[in-house]
């Protein structure tokens, strides 16, 4: 009995030393392609993720994806990749929005794709997009996924009742919120929501603002310049003046205010709609959509969210994950898998036909807005000279305290805003950032 | 007559304030603790947009329970239900562990006389002592060496062991065994181990039971521990899950919906346990008391 048993250890431990070594040399050859599918790793929070996988599943033999839901970005989402890539324990590819990108850039957190000939596909997104994977204009860091011109939802039918019409300038805009506070004076033009940080970034770049700069080789922080001043003294009488409430987005008040006909527009990007539509449904086909007003003469957008495909360091099979990634960013398919869920507007210019045709007909919260048309032009009017910090998550978080303790007295807005600068290259020195003065 | 009467009223009136007052207390403290219960019960008949619109202590327009519970169990491919699977498996197995380990050596504690038993036992205690917030991470560190993170393993382990339950099995030993039993039972023949499965742990059934609950009640409410160890959604908790949902509401404000459903969800099996265990525990507790 000792013998055999002995034996059978020992034939158990070669067969493992064997397996492990044909496992070594699998791994060399860098190619599992006989044994069926490589199965990669997918973390996201992004709408529309498990419907894009399913699709991509669906249409592939060669890779299959495993989605895993990630706490959303700021949530703790990042400081998850942090800790997994510091750890080794790196997904195969992952979502991070374009303000973090430098964070993860900076930190060796994520490599650079350029390898994966994404260089050709550079005339497919916008100048501005671009710019913002391929920060130094060598490397590439990340596909497009989607991105975010601002736009203005408007309550289409009140408007008609009291005879207003979509403002083209923010003066006007000023106007038309005096206007329907004479006839309505429990109501509001908008909700302005001071504690959402990408919100007031978004119209900070709208203004023409370039709050971070690396063009001199260090980082420079400026937020109190002259275009963002004007934006928050003009958000700050708004306020003052009653025109406008100044609540956190949505938050209950702010959505019983839209259900009750109370906050008729809503400043966000092609994304909201999905969110609208689920928290309004009955007001389906009572929103339009119109373009940002703009400050001056000629017209500008800012970006209010969108998100990328971006690839760990220690990503265990690269090669699979840029074949998902590569679709994702550019496949017809991927925006028709997510239409039904999400309205998030694709990076990729050759996608967006599809997109207007899909969300259009499948979301009918869309269906027969303006949507397309006003988002196509706002996604080109946005200043490519904006650039993200290397810290962006926890500067978003000094952001939001500085302007949600502020918020509501007089000349608020702009002085959280512009205090922030200081704040901000404190803490990048504190972080080992070299910053211009 | 009247001097009487006088007193009687006086003293009514006293005991009336006190009593009204304790129930004043008991009334708020009930509220405090009931009014999320109730507002999460509303919730679960709501839509998404009522939600928000509507008085969350009071019904709104139809009833949705049947559609919500649908819509939860569908969300993400049916994570949810994988969750609720796992976070029982975790609960059961390790509050069952625990409670053999906290029973068995409080037995011993109590009834073998060995030396540094005083000592071993004031370690146990000061493991009490201890928050488990402070141990999570160094745990994960042991766990990440010995690659065992993100495995069901790295949850249960360290939730098999709890050194309050020893404490208590220990009381509950001195109390409801008597040592005349187990001399008797040695000497019918009965080996120690022997003595303590058909004598010993019977007679600390109730106490085992109080025990078992306590750890699984923790185990289910557990948090922080598997949010650091666990990063794998087919792994997660109920806790851990609705929390990755409850952060997704800004890409998806449905998920608003999904976690108040699948919170209160979430409270039916700790309802349900209790009811049938309930009787048992209570008996179990007063025998404890009584000595």
């Amino acid at each position: 009995m000792f013998p055999r048993r002995c034996h059978a250890t020992l034939r158990s431990i070669l067969t493992t030393a064997a397996a492990g070594a044909l496992l070594t040399s699998c791994a060399l050859t860098g190619g599992s392609s006989d044994d069926g599918p490589t199965t990669i790793t997918y973390w996201s929070w992004i709408s529309g993720s498990q419907e894009i996988v399913d699709r991509f599943n669906e249409t592939h033999d060669d890779v299959q994806v495993d989605f895993q839901l990630i706490p959303g970005g700021g949530d703790g989402g990042y400081a998850k990749m942090f800790n997994a890539v510091r750890a080794g324990k790196a997904p195969d590819i992952m979502t991070v929005e374009y303000p973090q990108l430098n964070s993860f850039i900076t930190q060796d957190l994520i490599q650079p794709i350029t390898d994966w000939d994404v260089e050709e596909l550079a005339d497919q997104y916008p100048e501005w997009t671009w710019e913002l994977v391929s920060p130094s204009g060598d490397e590439v860091y990340a596909l497009p996924k989607d991105v975010a011109p601002t736009v203005l939802f408007y309550r289409a039918d009140l408007f008609e009742e009291y005879g207003l019409t979509p403002p083209e300038t923010w003066e006007e805009f000023r106007a038309t919120a005096e206007r329907l506070q004479e006839q309505r004076p429990d109501a509001f033009l908008t909700t302005f929501g001071h504690n959402d940080s990408g919100l007031l970034s978004a119209l900070a770049w709208q203004a023409g603002a370039e709050w971070f700069d690396t063009s001199s080789g260090e980082w420079s922080v400026n937020t109190t310049d002259e275009n963002t001043r004007r934006m928050a003294s003009y958000w700050d009488e708004l306020i003052a003046d009653g025109l406008v409430t100044s609540e956190p987005m949505y938050a209950e008040k702010h959505i019983t205010d839209l259900q009750q006909g109370r906050s008729l527009t809503l400043i966000g990007a092609p994304w909201s709609a999905a969110n609208l539509s689920r928290f309004l449904p009955e007001l389906a086909g009572k929103f339009d959509v119109a373009p940002m007003p703009r400050w001056d003469d000629e017209p500008t957008a800012g970006n209010f969210g969108g998100s990328t495909m971006a690839l760990p360091v220690g990503s265990p099979h690269p090669d699979a994950a840029m074949e998902f990634a590569r679709w994702v960013s550019t496949s017809p398919d991927a925006v028709a898998a997510a239409a039904p869920v999400s309205t998030a507007y694709p990076a990729n210019v050759n996608l967006q036909e599809t997109w207007a045709t899909e969300v259009s007909s499948v979301n009918e919260w869309v269906e027969g807005m303006n949507l397309p048309e006003v988002t196509s032009a706002a996604a080109q009017e946005i200043n490519p000279a904006w650039e993200w910090g290397p810290d962006m998550t926890e500067s978003f978080a000094r952001l939001g305290n500085a302007t949600s303790a502020r918020a509501g007295q007089p000349g608020g807005l702009e002085r959280a805003i512009t205090g922030w600068q200081d704040t901000v290259v404190d803490q990048l020195r504190l972080r080992g950032y070299n910053v211009a003065d | 007559m009247s001097t009487l009467g006088t007193q009687v009223g006086t003293g009514d009136r006293a005991w009336w304030m006190r009593r009204s007052f304790a129930t004043l207390l008991c009334a708020l403290a009930a509220l405090y603790t009931l009014m999320p219960l109730v507002w999460l019960l509303f919730g679960v008949t709501k839509t998404l947009p009522d939600l928000y619109g509507s008085n969350g202590f009071a019904p709104s327009g139809g009833f949705h329970v049947l559609d919500n519970i649908r819509d939860l169990f569908a969300q993400d491919g049916g994570l949810y239900g994988r969750w609720l699977l796992n976070t029982a498996i975790y609960a059961f197995g390790g509050a069952a562990v625990a409670t053999l380990l906290s029973v068995a050596a409080g037995y011993a504690f109590d009834k073998f006389e060995f030396r540094g038993r005083e000592k071993w036992y004031g370690l146990v205690i000061a493991g009490v002592l201890v928050p488990h917030t402070a141990i999570v991470v160094p745990m994960y560190l042991m766990m990440s060496e010995i690659r065992m993170t993100d495995t069901m393993w790295s949850v249960l382990i360290p939730v098999m062991v709890n050194p309050f339950g020893v404490y208590l099995a220990r009381a509950y030993s001195s109390g409801a065994i008597p040592n005349e039993l187990l001399e008797s039972a040695r000497m019918d023949g009965a080996s120690e181990l022997r003595t303590f499965f058909s004598v010993g742990l019977r007679l600390m059934g109730p106490g085992a039971l109080t025990i078992f609950l306590f750890q699984f009640i923790a185990i289910w409410n557990n948090f922080f521990l598997p949010m650091v160890m666990i990063t794998n959604n087919d792994l997660f908790t109920l806790g851990q899950g609705l929390f990755t949902w409850n952060t997704g509401v800004g890409q998806n404000p449905d998920y608003t919906r999904m976690v108040v459903v699948g919170s209160a969800v979430a409270t039916i099996p700790l309802i349900l346990l209790f009811i049938p265990l309930q009787r048992r525990w209570r008996a179990g507790l007063t025998e404890g008391g009584i000595k």
